[in-house]
């Protein structure tokens, strides 16, 4: 009952042919915004987002089943897989690979997308999924909402905004459909503007502010009968970022994304074809000149450039299915660091701590899907070639001085397999069992990075350019069940790492950046282990009042026994939603508990047990040919003084806020 | 410059024509390769002196062109004095001749170490005394911008005077450098040494951000009081090479230098 709320209309206009484009690959998990927006039974969304696309992006992957958030700020958190962070699994957009630009991770990809111009996201755990890329920790990837065609009616616009008491947070957003004939356009744009939260304890974050605009323009063209031509733009400028959790904030971090897809349903044999042509650019800066004291002031820009194409279609084989991608990709990061001295008249010091690092990417993805009356079967393989190097003579030098070199390409092969089986358990259930076998290269960081100061250790971080690929062998068993009242479904996975990277502590060598504890090079350690599960239950208790409960949990160590940092500790979320007299009401617990297994090597602090209390509102009016949406509520009522195990440093989450959401949709 | 060059080309060509092989490089011809530092004469024998840049304190590499009045190429045995008048007293510095006392085509190579400016305190000449005719070569000695010759008392008799002269990075990059320095000693005012026996740790180091490098490798002894390490720098900015000198196991100094690349 609780959906019919939501956004759920403008499905019911999209055409045949989009339709088909959304069952683009074999997801592993495809979660539309709607079911984001207002999590859906069995969809085994956990409510945390507050039921507006006034929300920020972030709100709503928090609530993701195997996913967390890790935060520098209140702004551009990092999305953590199953205890993975980003440089474990592939993070795109319709496909587009992107690159952060920023070398101490300030702007994951997430912190581009913004509610008002996504339409769903496909997340992937471990090694499962072959279509997106090769990696060890899975995937991501988000889908941009794509104008409609809609006859009965050309101009559909939304506009919204959002106020937070915590931060004194203004949103504004808008967004604008238009279709005639063979040609349809969407236009969105979102600004946001938050000053400093109060943290539990009602105490100021100071360097929590933020300011954004995200602009995005999609132009459909239709073809014949069901040929599409479509160009995408998105743009995001954010200005003025505080990270409190960090040594420096933001000046500006600019993102412009440009894709350019051609989309074929039928061709010969052919099905759901897909062709793309994309660039993209990010531009990142520093800036720490707010501070109160630094030791001394530092200017650090980064720029990642990636430009890619790729195929991908569909073909029946025997009694079931192929599908294939094809992509390239080519990306290129720089990021110096330019350091002034205190004393008047000293010389500039700098460094690349990028060094114009070229990577190319090549590979092909098939996975069979065979579906039969008491279960299926998917069986996938992908192989990469893929050649890394340098190209500043700059870089190579600085390199030296680990009898290292760069300049000479360094060429991997990457492959990976999955199998999954999905038996019939009985009318209303289902067992699933899946193995799987992923590689990745290392990230630019971990392969190239020079003096890289990692906030949550405390230490500089080196790459090495000789570092092997990590590989992840993959088990994992879920169980899922429905049977009209109650639905849940729950998964447990291994995952077995073999070089594992992550840095080791030489004693011999001594910190740059003033403060630091110390030097650790990025190193393939020999194994890794990691376990845990997610589950997901909802219950209908009445015809107007659903139960939620949602747990997650990981467990990590490292070859010597060791617990691997920051992996998360079990994690609860139980909601009651409910509909009285036309007004969604919806009450939140949120749980976590404390996390003792702590990796002293990385200097982690225990995290001690929370609980944190919701309470949402929002009713929907209509009044032909508008409806508005209000919502409101309180976050964190009970003011509880908290942080999550993932997040950086030991900055609290904010303290109790009052919201109110207005969406007027036309 | 222009004969020369083309006097150059010249050779290259007949090089090719009777393919003679590339074994021994020819050694570059003065003016292509150095500059013209100064030059002297009395009449009988002419003497020009090349360098890569004018003399500084430290260490020099130069080579002399010994011609007779004919503008002819000289060749025999040669000797070069270094001698500073400062009124009241007089002294050399340290010099090295690599490749002995001979010489052929006029090509006379040596280095000179000097250890103080030219000024008003008082000026350095090369005395050659070259097959048996002697003729004093004033030359201009000046103090380059950072320091390249360090000097230092040791602190164990807290009399002998040692000088040690950064001959290598000359020019220092970011990433590994290869190290060389000399070290003197003066013994009298005439005589100076090298000093072969010592044991020196070396530590790059960063003073407004106190930090080093990693993987230098402390300078060793090869031969007349040369020693070869290699320093890395990890970031451009203000450096200062930190040496400390031991001599039979105690400390005697611990001179530095300062390096902005
Ligand atoms: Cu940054
Ligand atoms: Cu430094």
């Amino acid at each position: 009952m609780c959906c019919a709320f939501g956004l759920a209309a403008q499905q019911i206009s999209y055409e045949a042919w989009l339709d088909s484009v959304e069952r683009e690959n074999f997801i592993a998990r495809e979660i539309l915004l709607d079911e984001l927006l207002f999590h859906q039974k069995g969809s085994g969304i956990t409510p945390g987002a507050n039921g507006s696309q006034a929300s920020p992006t972030d709100q709503f992957l928090h609530g993701l089943s195997g996913m967390h958030m890790m935060r520098r700020g209140s702004f551009a958190n990092e999305p953590v897989l199953r205890g993975l962070n980003s440089d474990r699994y592939i993070i795109s957009v319709d496909g587009m690979r992107i690159f952060g630009a920023c070398t101490d991770k300030m702007d994951p990809v997430s912190s581009y997308i913004e509610t008002n111009n996504l339409r769903s996201m496909d997340v992937g755990f471990g090694a499962e999924d072959s279509n997106q890329g090769i990696s060890t920790g899975g995937n991501v990837n988000f889908k941009l909402k794509k104008p409609v065609f809609n006859a009965d009616q050309p101009v559909m616009a939304s506009l919204g905004g959002r106020f937070s008491s915590v931060s004194g947070g203004f949103d504004q957003l808008a967004d604008i459909n238009y279709s005639q004939g063979k040609l349809a356009f969407r236009a969105s744009g979102v600004h946001r503007k938050a000053g400093n939260y109060t943290d539990g304890n009602r105490q100021e974050v100071r360097f929590s502010q933020y300011e954004k605009v995200n602009y995005a323009v999609s132009l459909a063209y239709r073809i014949g009968k069901d040929q599409m031509l479509m160009v995408d733009f998105l743009g995001d400028h954010a200005w003025d970022v505080g990270y409190p959790a960090l040594p420096m904030d933001v000046a500006y971090a600019k993102a412009n994304v440009v894709g350019l897809t051609y989309i074929l349903p039928e061709f010969g044999k052919l099905t759901n074809s897909e062709v793309k042509v994309y660039h993209n650019f990010i531009d990142h800066a520093m800036d720490d000149t707010r501070r109160d004291s630094v030791a001394m002031h530092m200017d650090m820009p980064g720029q990642t450039r990636t430009s890619g194409a790729y195929l991908s279609a569909q073909i029946a084989a025997g009694k079931g299915s192929i599908r294939m991608k094809s992509d390239v990709f080519t990306n290129f990061s720089h990021a110096e660091m330019t350091m002034y001295a205190n004393e008047p008249g000293g010389a500039p010091m700098y460094m690349l701590t990028w060094p114009d690092v070229q990577r190319q990417v090549g590979g092909t993805g098939l996975e069979y899907t065979q579906e039969g009356k008491n279960g299926s079967v998917r069986v996938g393989m992908r192989g990469e070639y893929s050649g890394t190097k340098i190209k500043s003579d700059a870089g190579e030098r600085q390199l030296s001085v680990f009898g290292k070199t760069g300049l000479q390409n360094r060429a991997r092969w990457l492959g990976s397999f999955h199998a999954s089986y999905d038996r019939k358990a009985s009318e209303s259930s289902i067992l699933i069992f899946k193995a799987a076998y992923g590689e990745r290269l290392p990230s630019v960081s971990e392969q190239f990075g020079y003096y890289l100061f990692n906030r949550m250790d405390g230490y500089d971080y080196l790459g090495d350019p000789d570092l092997k690929k990590e590989k992840n062998l993959h088990l994992e068993a879920a169980y899922r069940t429905d049977n009209g009242a109650i639905r849940w479904k729950g998964a447990a996975f291994f995952y077995y790492f073999n070089d594992y990277i992550m840095g080791r502590y030489h004693p011999e060598w001594q910190a740059m950046t003033p403060g630091a504890r110390g030097i650790k090079m990025y190193e393939n350690t020999p194994t890794a282990l990691m376990t845990g599960g997610e589950m997901d239950f909802d219950m209908d208790l009445t015809q107007n009042a659903v139960l939620f409960v949602a747990a997650k949990y990981v467990f990590g160590q490292d070859y010597s026994g060791m617990p691997l940092p920051q992996m998360p500790p079990l994690k609860l979320n139980v909601a009651l939603d409910m509909s009285i007299a036309g007004i969604q009401v919806l009450p939140e617990w949120e749980g976590a508990t404390a996390q003792r297994r702590i990796s002293s090597r990385f200097n982690e602090p225990v995290t001690p047990s929370y609980q944190v209390v919701n309470i949402r509102l929002s009713r929907t009016f209509r009044k032909d040919p508008l409806r508005y949406t209000f919502s409101t509520g309180v976050e964190n009522v009970t003011q509880t003084v908290y942080r999550e195990h993932i997040d950086i440093s030991d900055i609290l989450r904010p303290g109790r806020n009052f919201y109110l959401t207005v969406n007027i949709k036309w | 410059m222009k004969s020369l060059r083309w006097a150059y080309a010249l050779v290259g060509v007949a090089c090719l024509g009777v393919s003679c092989t590339e074994q021994e490089a020819p050694k570059p011809l003065f003016e292509t390769e150095l500059s013209e530092i100064t030059s002297a004469t009395d009449g009988a024998t002419t003497i020009t002196l090349y360098a890569d840049e004018p003399f500084f304190v430290g260490f020099n590499q130069v080579t002399a062109k010994i011609e007779n009045a004919n503008g002819e190429l000289l060749s025999g045995e040669a000797l070069v004095t270094p001698l500073m008048d400062m009124m009241t007293m007089r002294h050399a510095c340290p010099m090295e001749f690599p490749n002995g006392f001979q010489f052929v085509d006029g090509r006379f190579e040596f280095n000179a170490v000097f250890v103080m400016p030219s000024g008003d305190m008082g000026n350095w000449s090369l005395t050659f005394a070259v097959n048996g005719d002697t003729l004093a070569v004033p030359v201009t000695v000046v103090q380059p911008a950072r320091a390249r010759l360090a000097s230092f008392v040791s602190t164990q008799d807290q009399t002998s005077k040692y000088f040690v002269a950064l001959i290598d990075p000359g020019a220092p990059q970011v990433g590994e450098n290869v190290m060389e320095i000399g070290v003197f000693k003066k013994q009298t005012m005439m005589d100076w040494p090298a000093v072969e026996d010592l044991t020196i740790a070396m530590q790059p180091w960063m003073p407004s951000m106190d930090h080093g490098s990693p993987n230098n490798v402390d300078p060793v002894h090869q031969a007349a009081g040369h020693y070869l390490g290699k320093v890395n720098f990890t970031m451009t900015g203000e450096w200062q090479l930190r040496l400390s000198i031991s001599e039979s196991g105690l400390l005697i100094g611990e001179p530095l230098f300062d390096i902005i690349l």
